[in-house]
Order: structure tokens, then C-alpha cells, then sequence
């Protein structure tokens, strides 16, 4: 499907790159710096705010995905490599689907991986994992 | 106004120029001015004329004594207006050479000076100024300029908001067309990749 308005596999994976990456720094410092800080201060940091801290760092890929599907439709990668998330009817994904997206996606990463391929064949280039959901990615800015 | 003016004349055009110029005299010439030109040149006639007029004396003095005996204040008066008269003339002739004489000279100076003195006086003054001067200049003027101008206008530019907009406008130019580049590098990637894999599949 060359010149379609979908995003294909290298486009993808691109932009999940950049999100890992992404994640991959910011999620130790949410887990680790406010403690840090914390005991920087005072000397030792409570343990409630330790448990806090990991709860969100945990919790942080899924609202990240999540919220930025549901709100824009892009993540950071997305925003990079012009790609959005959509309903198959071209609408925003509402709250309830792209978290649960995000959360398939995270905690199934193998599962995801592997639905990735189902792009190459599809006629709008969709995953597995968007035909579970309804959704498809666009692709933003197409001047080719 | 070509032959050459008389001396007397154009220093009193030259004074009445300058009278006028420095607001002591008003415009046109003040009447008694001209009437004692007038005056000072009819005598000046008169003497130079004297011995010639010697001989008529006797018979003008005659006729005058019938002519003016009984008008005396007529005589005047006609004496007063061909002095003051002339001694306008005089003066309006004096300061039309007196200018004249003025832009002459100054030409004639300026394009001495031009020609004779300034070309050898840049020439002498050059190398002077470039050996001894200019580097003087510059090591005394370069310290100031690097400790207060350069940093004043480098804060002066970095505040000034349209420079900061064109920075922005650049930088944002510049970081846009890189990753429209880099969409247009992975959508050319997508289509390959798919093209391979339909070949593969279809052989």
C-alpha cells in the first residue's frame, strides 16, 4: 500500500522506540527521585513514599499511552514520527480504550510484538492488537 | 563686475557685508550711511576734480549765489538726495563686489588647497597616522570596547524580541524540516518493507 495514509510497521516501531526510551528515563526518576530528595533533606525517606513513588512509576507507561491517546491521539513518538492513534471511524479514542490498549500493550509486550507483523498485510495497516480494539494509525503529515 | 574693482569700494562693500551679516547694520543700508558716502565720494570728486574746476569757480560761484541765495533750504535738500542716491549706488556696487570678490577668492582658495596643500598633507599624514596613531588608538579603544560595548550589544541583541523571534523561527524552521524529513524517511521505509514482503510471499 504504498503512499497510504496509515502507518506502517518501520513507522510504528519507530515511534514505540522514542517511547521507550522516553519511559526508560523518565520512569527511574519517578521511582527513585522524589526518595532521593527526601533524603537528601532529612536523611531517610519514609517508607510510604517509597511505595508511593514505585506505585506511580508503575502505573506512569499506562497513563502516559493512555492519556495521550485519549487526549491527542499521539504519543512523544508519535509526535515525532507524525503518526495518531484513531477510532477505525477516524474519531478520538475515548478514556476506557486507550487505557485499556496501553494495558494490553504493557502487560502483553510479546502478545503486541508479535500482532505488530499482522501490519504488513492488512489494508489499513492494522496490528493485532487494533483490530482487538477498533483502532487504526494515521499518519499525520503524508507530503511524499 | 570683471574689471578690477576699486580698493576703497570693496572694503566698504566688504564692511557693509559684514555690518550686515552681524546684524549692525539693517537691510536696505540705513539712509544717513549712504548720505555720508554719498557725501564722502562727492568730495573725494570734487577734490580730484578741484584745479580743473578751478577755473569755473568764479562764474559757478556767481550763479550760484543768484540761484541759491534765495533758496538756500531747495539747494540743500537737492544737495542731500544726489548724495544720499549716490551714496547708495556706491554702496550696492560695493557689496555686488565685495561678494563677488568673496566667492572668488574662496574658490580660487578652495581649489588651491584642494589641489596643492591636501594631497601632500594626506600623503605626509598617512603613514603617520597608520604607524603611530591608529594602533594607539586601537590598543587604548579595544580594551573599553571589549569589556563594555561588545557585551552591551550582545545584551542589547538578546533582548531585542525580534532577533529572538528570528532565532526561534530558525531553529523551529530547522528542527520542523528534520522531522518531516524523518516521516517521509519512514513512510518510504513502510512502503519498501511491504513491497518485500509481498514479493516474498508471492514468489
Amino acid at each position: 500500500m504504498p503512499g497510504s495514509d496509515y502507518a506502517g510497521l518501520v513507522t510504528r516501531m519507530a515511534a514505540l522506540i522514542v517511547d521507550a526510551v522516553v519511559l526508560t528515563l523518565v520512569v527511574p526518576i519517578m521511582a527513585n527521585g522524589p526518595p532521593s530528595m527526601w533524603a537528601a533533606i532529612t536523611g531517610e525517606a519514609p517508607g510510604w513514599l517509597k511505595s508511593l513513588c514505585q506505585i506511580a512509576a508503575a502505573l506512569l507507561p499506562i497513563l502516559y499511552f493512555g492519556l495521550l491517546w485519549w487526549g491527542t491521539g499521539q504519543t512523544l513518538g508519535g509526535l515525532v514520527f507524525g503518526t495518531m492513534v484513531r477510532r477505525q471511524d477516524g474519531e478520538h479514542l475515548g478514556p476506557i480504550r486507550s487505557l485499556l490498549r496501553a494495558a494490553v500493550g504493557l502487560l502483553l509486550p510479546i502478545v503486541w510484538l508479535a500482532g505488530m507483523v499482522f501490519v504488513l498485510w492488512d489494508p489499513r495497516r492494522r496490528a493485532l492488537h487494533d483490530r482487538l480494539f477498533g483502532t487504526v494509525v494515521l499518519r499525520k503529515v503524508r507530503r511524499v | 563686475m570683471n574689471e578690477r574693482a576699486p580698493l576703497g569700494r570693496l572694503a566698504l562693500g566688504a564692511t557693509v557685508l559684514a555690518g550686515q551679516r552681524l546684524r549692525l547694520l539693517g537691510k536696505p543700508v540705513p539712509e544717513t550711511l549712504a548720505v555720508l558716502v554719498g557725501v564722502a565720494e562727492r568730495g573725494r570728486d570734487t577734490a580730484r576734480h578741484a584745479l580743473r574746476r578751478a577755473e569755473d569757480t568764479a562764474k559757478k560761484a556767481r550763479d550760484t549765489a543768484k540761484n541759491v541765495s534765495p533758496r538756500p533750504p531747495k539747494r540743500v535738500r537737492e544737495f542731500l538726495d544726489e548724495a544720499r542716491s549716490r551714496g547708495t549706488k556706491t554702496i550696492r556696487v560695493g557689496q555686488l563686489e565685495a561678494k563677488g570678490w568673496f566667492a572668488r577668492t574662496m574658490d580660487d582658495s578652495i581649489r588651491w588647497a584642494e589641489r596643492n596643500v591636501i594631497p601632500r598633507v594626506v600623503d605626509d599624514m598617512t603613514p603617520h597616522i597608520v604607524k603611530n596613531v591608529v594602533p594607539k588608538v586601537i590598543s587604548g579603544v579595544m580594551p573599553q570596547i571589549r569589556t563594555q560595548v561588545v557585551p552591551m550589544i550582545i545584551e542589547d541583541l538578546s533582548k531585542d524580541e525580534r532577533i529572538r523571534r528570528l532565532i526561534a523561527e530558525q531553529s523551529h524552521g530547522i528542527v520542523t524540516e528534520a522531522t518531516e524529513e524523518l516521516q517521509e524517511n519512514s513512510a518510504r521505509a513502510d512502503d519498501r518493507l511491504e513491497d518485500s514482503f509481498r514479493k516474498l510471499f508471492k514468489a
